[in-house]
């Protein structure tokens, strides 16, 4: 009788491990997924970063003064801070995260996009949209 | 006893296996996290809109029903043109050939229609008075004209001089004094252009500019060029003139964000369309700042100065994306009354969301199924 008992411990116990197993599995590739940002420069993709990966705030610069921009990545997303563009319009865009509207500079034809739009998989916020109008 | 354990046994293995299945059915796919390394993007569309009723479609056989995987696949390219960055995507084995097609049309129109370039038609008539234009340049100057009838002198495509006044043109921003603007709002008159045939005459001192419709008709035409090569499915953005063919492949329709003027980073409104462009102005959109006023982009062109109408976001549904880039502006400069009463008028060509100076939504009763307003001020239904 005793030993029926320890049996039936161990098959719960196995089932539960089996159980957390499966939830960390599941919370890992949704950590994965949600927040890759492509720079694209002139048409070349120049570098892609998993925006979930990143742990402190760092800067680059892209292009040459005069066509230059200066990116920022940080734990918040990616956003450009500097450019010597006459309208700025890239840098008022802020730091962003995902959304399926790219930041953009104009003059100097460059782009992050947002390649998996969808930061938590809520249909509510602004990622599960297919375009942005108004930009 | 020893029977009852092997039974228990089997027991701890049979859950063990259903567990390491499904563990299997959760594991990262090979194509995540890394992203693509081209411009060019093929993805597989991840849209399962749960408990959506316009996943139903309206159509009497479920749309959702025939997928294939070639019609969930998706190409997407992003290129420059008409001064802005414009991003297409079209679903379904066709999908390369109609992005290709697009792209070469839509350069094609950009040296049509540019004001700057020399082999333009518009940059010919301009510099000589008049001219011969093709066949796509006349249609939308055409367009043009009737627009500029229907909103009473709103929209004109003669406001070039102005918009150079103030900069918005070459870049150079500057708030020009009241009389140079006097001087040159004579200039601004639409009634002018004679348009007869393919010939086109300007009096002396008038430009024309069609960039207030130009995106808006691209948008359409590449609509139409992703169908001739066969794509059901397709959505475009050029510089946030977003077009829509179809549905999406899952058969439910597309969600389309309306940037919130007071926080560029949020939405303040949803809407829910299938073939439509849509379309907004904003005076948050393109602005200057001197002596610590704002001046944005949108000209009244009866005042040279920027439409100071009472509304900051003008957002235009409709099917025709040309005459949701001219009414998008248009509206704006109206301001919140006479855009509804121009509406009422002309309600069975398009549907707007209006966003007040003081953060109230104005949103056409067509829409009021399917908008879905986020921002917490007041909303109210214009019928």
């Amino acid at each position: 009788m005793k030993q029926k008992i320890w049996i039936r411990i161990c098959l719960i116990s196995a089932f539960i491990c089996v159980c957390c197993f499966f939830a960390w599995m599941f919370l890992r590739q949704k950590g994965t997924s949600q927040t890759t940002a492509q720079i694209i420069y002139q048409g070349d993709v120049i570098r892609t970063v998993d925006l979930s990966a990143v742990k402190k705030k760092e800067s680059f610069t892209v292009g040459e003064p005069g066509n230059q921009n200066t990116i920022q990545l940080s734990p918040d997303g990616i956003g450009i801070i500097s450019a010597d563009c006459r309208d700025q319009i890239c840098v008022r865009q802020g730091i962003r995260s995902h959304g399926p509207e790219p930041i953009v500079c104009l003059p100097h034809r460059l782009s992050i996009r947002f390649t998996d739009p969808s930061p938590d998989g809520s249909v509510s916020d602004a990622a599960a949209l297919d375009a942005v109008t108004g930009q | 006893m020893k029977k009852n354990n092997i039974k228990y046994i089997k027991q701890t293995a049979a859950v063990l296996c259903a567990a390491v299945l499904m563990c299997g059915c959760s594991a990262p796919t090979a194509d995540q996290g890394s992203g693509a390394t081209a411009v060019n993007e093929t993805s597989v569309s991840d849209t399962t809109d749960e408990a959506d009723p316009d996943s139903q479609g309206n159509d009497a056989s479920d749309p959702s029903g025939s997928i294939t995987a070639d019609e969930q696949e998706s190409l997407s390219s992003e290129l420059y043109a008409m001064d802005t960055v414009m991003s297409l995507t079209a679903y379904g084995a066709h999908a390369k050939e109609a992005l290709e097609a697009a792209e070469t049309e839509i350069s094609r129109l950009d040296k049509l229609l540019s004001i700057s370039s020399e082999s333009s038609d518009i940059y010919q008539v301009n510099q000589n008075g008049s001219g011969e234009l093709s066949e796509d340049t006349k249609e939308l100057l055409a367009s043009a004209l009737e627009f500029f009838q229907e909103t009473d002198g709103v929209f004109d495509c003669t406001i070039e001089p102005i918009m150079e006044a103030w900069g918005f043109t070459t870049h150079d921003y500057r708030v020009p004094d009241s009389s140079e603007l006097s001087g040159l709002l004579p200039l601004v008159d639409a009634s002018a252009v004679s348009l007869n045939g393919d010939q086109v005459n300007l009096p002396s001192g008038v430009r024309l500019d069609l960039g207030g419709i130009a995106k808006g008709f691209t948008s359409s035409r590449v609509m139409d060029i992703f169908a001739q090569n066969g794509v059901t499915s397709g959505i475009i953005s050029l510089g946030g003139n977003v077009q829509t063919l179809g549905r999406k492949p899952d058969g439910s329709l597309w969600r389309v964000g309306i940037q919130d003027p007071g926080d560029l980073n949020s939405m303040f409104a949803v809407v829910k369309v299938a073939d439509e462009a849509v379309i907004t102005s904003g005076a948050y959109q393109r602005y200057f700042e001197q002596d610590e006023v704002r001046y944005h982009h949108i000209i009244d062109p009866r005042t040279g100065y920027p439409a100071d109408s009472g509304l900051t976001s003008v957002t235009i549904i409709s099917p025709d994306g040309t005459l949701a880039d001219a009414l998008s502006t248009s509206l704006f400069i109206m301001g919140p009354e006479k855009a509804a009463a121009f509406w009422q008028q002309h309600k069975d060509k398009f549907d707007a969301i209006m966003m007040t100076d003081d953060g109230t939504v104005l949103v056409t009763s067509g829409l009021a199924d399917r908008c879905q307003i986020t921002s917490s001020g007041k909303v109210e239904v214009v019928s």
